[in-house]
């Protein structure tokens, strides 16, 4: 909202503060200021005195150029000044502006005396767009009557304005107004505000308004009010300068007196208007009523918009000639001809004009406070205030007895305010007195009682202060947020929860691994279960969709992390970082048989290039399934949960590479999730031809798995005994059940067991058939351990893995 | 028969005119090895007459101790200059880069996101979580938020289906915490929401809040601010100043915006703060007394309470000078590993 300074002091009976105060103040008291503009003339010392009116004396063709015309003014200094000008809307006779040498101009151009093809010109004869009044640069400004050579323009049209921009929170429809704003102004700063000039107009003639029109409302709920006026012998014109400046420095375009004075009182007290050419009006009515299925308007802007039944029209016999609160109709509009014109100031619900002006894509200025809520007893106000300036600027007659149709109004809400609660809930130190003066300030008709104050809402607050509460915060803005103490807010036990921890123990182990964390949109397109190749059935292909998606890259949430790390993978590689080890911790969405889907945190990583840190010591290791275990294992070593990393049949989860993906799994229970390489023909569709390692866990399932915590056990102080085999073992038998077989036989005294070494020779071996070599550790809590006492364990894991996997003992 | 000083003597001068190891050995057994003039006069002494062999025996072993202390001292320093010389050949380039131990980074999000928890886990708040897909009942009726507020339309919330949308702010939150427990309530709540914004330097389809909200009895303004207060100047620097200015959201009643002074220019203007002095980080307010009353056992007669939330992006990209918020979620790595440890 630009608000004009030098236009608020119209309302304001004392001086303002400082322009810096002013704008500190109001944003402390929730009227935050965006920033401030200074509109027209550079600032400069004695610039009002450099614009000045000029009579022209003579005008004729230039000599040397046919566009040009030559000028002698007379600016009250005896002698003309001869000045070149490129208009001809002007001549002999006519009073102009005239910016004489020295002054600095909008553009930062200075004027001097100058020849122009031959010719001196002294000066320069200015247009409203050079003075900032209007947008029109075509022509220059004729001043008309009245003005002696000489006299300083600013003596009666500001040369430049102080604009503020203004934030203006939804809930305070009545800043859009200049007498909200200095309302404000008088509750901050004590400033007097000015008794509102409520008068009417004298009306003329003896056909009273109803002769000429009838008004009606159909609809309450949208349109609780609706006042007319008539005015006969309108005079259709630009409006004076005053006028237009203002305008200009609101930042509305001027278009003729009568359309400016609807806009400029709009500005001024808060309520829309609107006039329509009587002679446009077809019987002679206007009603505000629901559009008929199959409607149509063409409106101002000379857009035709169907209309429906949700939608409010102000029709006259035949059909709409407006959109209530949203813009006028192009068939009753105002035109240069118009001469018998009804003047609109009605009243429209919030919801309404919301909902037509968003469905037809179509917000204006008077939609714009409307749809914040403007209350109808500000109609007949802004209708007088008009109406006066209809009859002076525009010659209008205005007829007897003008149209005001209401629906009952409430009364303004009274409601109380306990000096008690202020106190409980600001901490401010506001006394009984100070209180009231605020609340007074505010229009808000206090009354003081035993620590308490009966207020009622003054109209143009009646949707946003409805309670106690808002009557405290009234009192608490004005008076100062910044005289609030502080006090420290010490909470109940505070900590983060084992799932929370976990989270960052992942993350942690991630880093202490090397990998870098990703932090990818939720959002997929709609391909990717494609992309991946996941079967018909797979749930996680039934992802749930956005019903109004920005982009179609954006149209799904995910139900797994995968696809964007490979995303975020792929824009690396272009980047030209092609050794890279990416995770994330995020939430995937999956439909569930509730309202809201099932919600799980969720760990990925993706490995690709060479890992671990590279450097002129050491390459690297280049990413594969056991180096994205590894991250794995520490993961779960991290966290202290036990999980198993199991053969997956080769169907399942067709991304990943067939030979090397593995369900993350505990005994008896859907798999956790997956480790592998990716499948080289998904991969390809991500743009790589090279390992890529994945790994993506469910880590809710994870958490549910935290057992104890560990106890100590006691320490053996033996030394170990270490023995180790070599086992040649048919590939069906995984390691797995190879270790687990050895410790099923070894006894108490096997402490461990690994593999420490994996090779094959299909012609030393046999095909199909690979040696494993196992590294035994023996040890007892009370004795050291020989090889003799040892043997028989040995002999009986060998012996057992020979029956149970088959393993054959290598010399 | 020598005297003992001359033996010391000679022995001396031997040990001492060794260069290297392999000299002093032989100086060592030429002094005081088997057959050297020493060990000879010591095995003579039996052939002297007692009241001589005693002193002349003192004498000579007094000799072979400082020969041998002698040698022991030489031979110390001899190995170590060759030892010195040894790895001084093994001398390396010491300003060849080490060797990498992997060490990742985390997301300058996660790591600005944890700080803020730790601050207000350090004030007795818990870290409550809600669903990122969300009833439109939580995300907006029970805020407080009118049936035809703009923030509910297609335009600006993305919808699953008439009644489900994705959450607009971690606000939802709130009311969850509430209708789980009791008061006293302090809990904060981080993490993603989504608008129907279109990516530009400021405005991203997803990004992350921090909601905060302690309700309490008597609880007012001034603990909003106390805490508020705290949490800014943990977060932006012990010396930072901050002021309410009054606004408007429907959940709190009275509404705040919180500026901090700015951390660039202290004050007294620049670019980071527009020239004002002060930036705006977060919105916050008293808890309205409609959302209480979307709760069992909130009375907003017993009961008061304050909340705040917070774009933790926006905050990042002040800290850090981040002119645009898609590099949070491009994950160019190079962005990412600008801010290994940024948080200090």
């Amino acid at each position: 909202m630009k608000v004009p300074v030098q236009w608020l002091a119209d309302h304001l009976g004392g001086p303002l503060p400082p322009l810096d105060e002013l704008v500190a103040r109001l944003s402390l008291a929730g009227d935050k200021v965006e920033g401030v503009e200074r509109r027209g003339l550079p600032a400069a010392d004695g610039v009002e005195e450099l614009i000045v009116a000029g009579h022209v004396l003579e005008a004729g063709k230039h000599p040397n150029a046919d566009r040009l015309q030559l000028t002698q003014v007379d600016v009250g200094e005896g002698a003309p000044r001869q000045i070149v000008c490129g208009a001809w809307n002007f001549g002999a006779g006519d009073t102009v502006a005239v910016a004489l040498p020295g002054t600095a101009l909008l553009d930062g151009r200075k004027i001097g005396r100058s020849k122009l093809r031959g010719e001196t010109s002294d000066g320069m004869i200015l247009s409203e767009r050079e003075l900032d009044i209007s947008q029109d640069g075509e022509g220059i400004m004729v001043l008309g009557e009245g003005w002696a050579p000489g006299e300083p323009l600013a003596g009666r049209v500001p040369l430049f304005h102080d604009v503020i921009e203004l934030e203006v929170t939804s809930n305070r429809a009545d800043l859009l107004s200049m007498r909200g704003v200095a309302r404000e102004l008088h509750a901050i700063f004590g400033i007097e505000l000015t008794p509102l000039d409520d008068s009417e107009p004298p009306a003329h003639g003896d056909r009273l308004t109803t002769n000429w029109l009838a008004v009606g409302i159909d609809d309450e709920d949208l349109c609780p009010r609706f006042t007319a006026r008539v005015f006969q012998g309108v005079t259709i014109a630009p409006s004076p300068l005053w006028l237009k400046a203002r305008l200009q420095s609101a930042g509305i375009r001027p278009i003729s007196n009568l359309v400016d004075i609807t806009n400029y009182v709009m500005h001024d007290l808060g309520s829309p208007l609107h006039a329509y050419d009587l002679e446009k009006i077809r019987g002679a009515s206007l009603t505000a009523r629901r559009a008929r299925a199959g409607e149509t308007i063409r409106t101002l802007d000379e857009q035709v918009r169907e209309l429906d039944s949700s939608m409010l029209v102000i029709a006259d016999a035949e059909g709409p000639q407006a959109l209530g609160g949203i813009m006028g109709g192009a068939e009753s509009e105002i035109s240069d001809s118009s001469s018998m014109i009804v003047l609109e100031a009605a009243n429209f619900t919030r919801t309404q004009v919301l909902h037509t002006s968003q469905k037809l894509g179509l917000r204006t200025e008077g939609s714009n406070r409307w749809e914040k809520g403007v209350h109808p007893t500000i109609a007949p106000i802004a209708s007088r205030a008009a109406a006066r300036l209809v009859v002076e600027l525009c010659g209008g007659r205005m007829t007897p007895r003008s149209l005001d149709v209401s629906a009952e109004l409430a009364p303004r809400l009274q409601l109380r305010v306990r000096m008690e609660r202020v106190a409980q809930m600001t901490a401010l130190d506001v006394s009984l007195a100070r209180a009231v003066e605020i609340l007074d300030r505010l229009g808000f008709d206090p009354r003081a009682g035993q620590g308490t104050i009966d207020v009622r809402v003054p109209a143009p607050r009646f949707l946003d202060v409805t309670r106690e509460i808002d009557v405290i915060e009234e009192i608490a803005r004005i008076y100062g947020l910044e005289h609030v103490p502080s006090l420290l807010s010490v909470g109940s036990g505070g900590g983060l929860t084992a799932a929370q921890r976990v989270r960052r123990t992942i993350a942690d182990a991630c880093l202490g691994a090397g990998l870098t964390e990703a932090q990818t949109l939720s959002y997929v397109p709609a391909d990717t279960p494609a992309k991946l190749g996941l079967a018909a059935d797979d749930p996680r292909g039934d992802m749930l969709a956005v019903a109004n998606p920005l982009s179609q890259d954006h149209s799904h949430l995910r139900t797994l992390l995968l696809p964007s790390l490979l995303e975020a993978l792929a824009r690396n590689a272009a980047w030209g970082r092609d050794d890279l080890a990416l995770f994330e911790i995020a939430h995937t969405y999956h439909r569930s048989d509730e309202k809201l889907p099932r919600e799980p945190w969720t760990f990925a990583l993706v490995m690709r290039g060479r890992l671990g840190g590279a450097a002129w010591r050491r390459a690297g290791e280049p990413a594969s399934f056991f180096l994205g275990k590894g991250v794995l294992e520490s993961i779960l070593g991290a966290v202290g949960v036990t999980c198993r990393v199991e053969a997956m049949d080769g169907d399942v989860d067709p991304f990943l590479h067939p030979g090397r993906k593995g369900f993350i799994q505990v005994p008896g229970e859907p798999a956790l999730g997956f480790v592998g390489e990716l499948h080289p023909l998904t991969a390809r569709r991500y743009g790589f031809d090279d390992p890529i390692v994945c790994v993506e866990l469910d880590i809710d399932r994870l958490c549910e798995r935290l057992g104890e915590a560990p106890t100590a056990l006691p320490l053996s102080e033996f030394p170990p005994l270490r023995q180790d085999i070599a086992l040649v073992v048919a590939d069906e038998h995984p390691a797995s059940a190879v270790l687990a077989a050895a410790r099923t036989a070894g006894g108490e005294l096997l402490s461990d067991v690994q593999v420490f070494d994996v090779w094959r020779d299909a012609a030393a071996l046999g095909p199909d058939r690979r040696s494993l070599a196992l590294r035994l550790t023996f040890q007892a809590q009370e004795r050291t351990l020989s090889d003799e006492e040892v043997r028989p364990h040995r002999e009986a894991i060998v012996a057992h893995l020979r029956a149970a996997v088959g393993a054959e003992l290598r010399g | 028969m020598e005297d003992a000083a001359s033996l010391e003597r000679q022995g001396r001068e031997l040990l001492e005119r060794a260069t290297t190891a392999a000299e002093l050995e032989d100086a060592r057994v030429e002094a005081l090895g088997r057959s050297s003039a020493l060990t000879l006069a010591l095995r003579e002494l039996g052939a002297l007459p007692a009241e001589l062999r005693g002193a002349r025996g003192q004498e000579l072993n007094r000799v072979r101790g400082e020969l041998e202390r002698l040698h022991s001292g030489l031979r110390e320093r001899l190995e170590a200059s060759e030892l010195d010389v040894e790895l001084r050949q093994a001398a390396v380039d010491v300003t060849l880069p080490g060797d990498p131990v992997p060490r990742g980074t985390a997301h300058l999000l996660t790591q600005v996101q944890r700080e803020i928890e730790d601050v207000f886990v350090g004030l007795g708040f818990r870290i409550a979580e809600g669903p990122e897909v969300e009833l439109e009942y939580y995300n907006f009726t029970a805020l407080n938020t009118p049936a035809d507020h703009p923030s509910r339309a297609e335009s600006d919330t993305l919808w699953i289906n008439s009644e489900v949308c994705l959450r607009t702010q971690t606000s939802p939150v709130q009311v969850r915490t509430m209708e789980a427990q009791p008061p006293p309530v302090y809990v904060i709540c981080p993490g993603r929401v989504y608008r129907r914004d279109t990516l530009d330097p400021t405005h991203s389809p997803m990004f992350q809040q921090v909601e905060g909200l302690a309700v309490d009895r008597g609880l007012s303004l001034a603990h909003l601010k106390g805490t508020l207060e705290h949490f800014a100047r943990a977060l932006f620097g012990p010396d930072r100043e901050i002021r309410l200015r009054s606004h408007y959201f429907p959940f709190t009643e009275p509404s705040v915006e919180l500026d901090v002074s700015c951390f660039l220019c202290g004050g007294r203007g620049c670019r980071v703060c527009k020239g004002e002095g002060w930036i705006e980080i977060l919105g916050a307010g008293m808890v309205d007394p409609n959302v209480f009353g979307f709760v069992e056992g909130y009375d907003p007669e017993v009961v008061s309470g304050w909340a705040f939330g917070m774009g933790i992006e926006r905050v990042a990209m002040l800290k850090y000078g981040i002119p645009h918020v898609k590099s949070f979620f491009d994950n160019d790595v190079r962005f990412l590993e600008q801010f290994r440890g940024a948080v200090r």
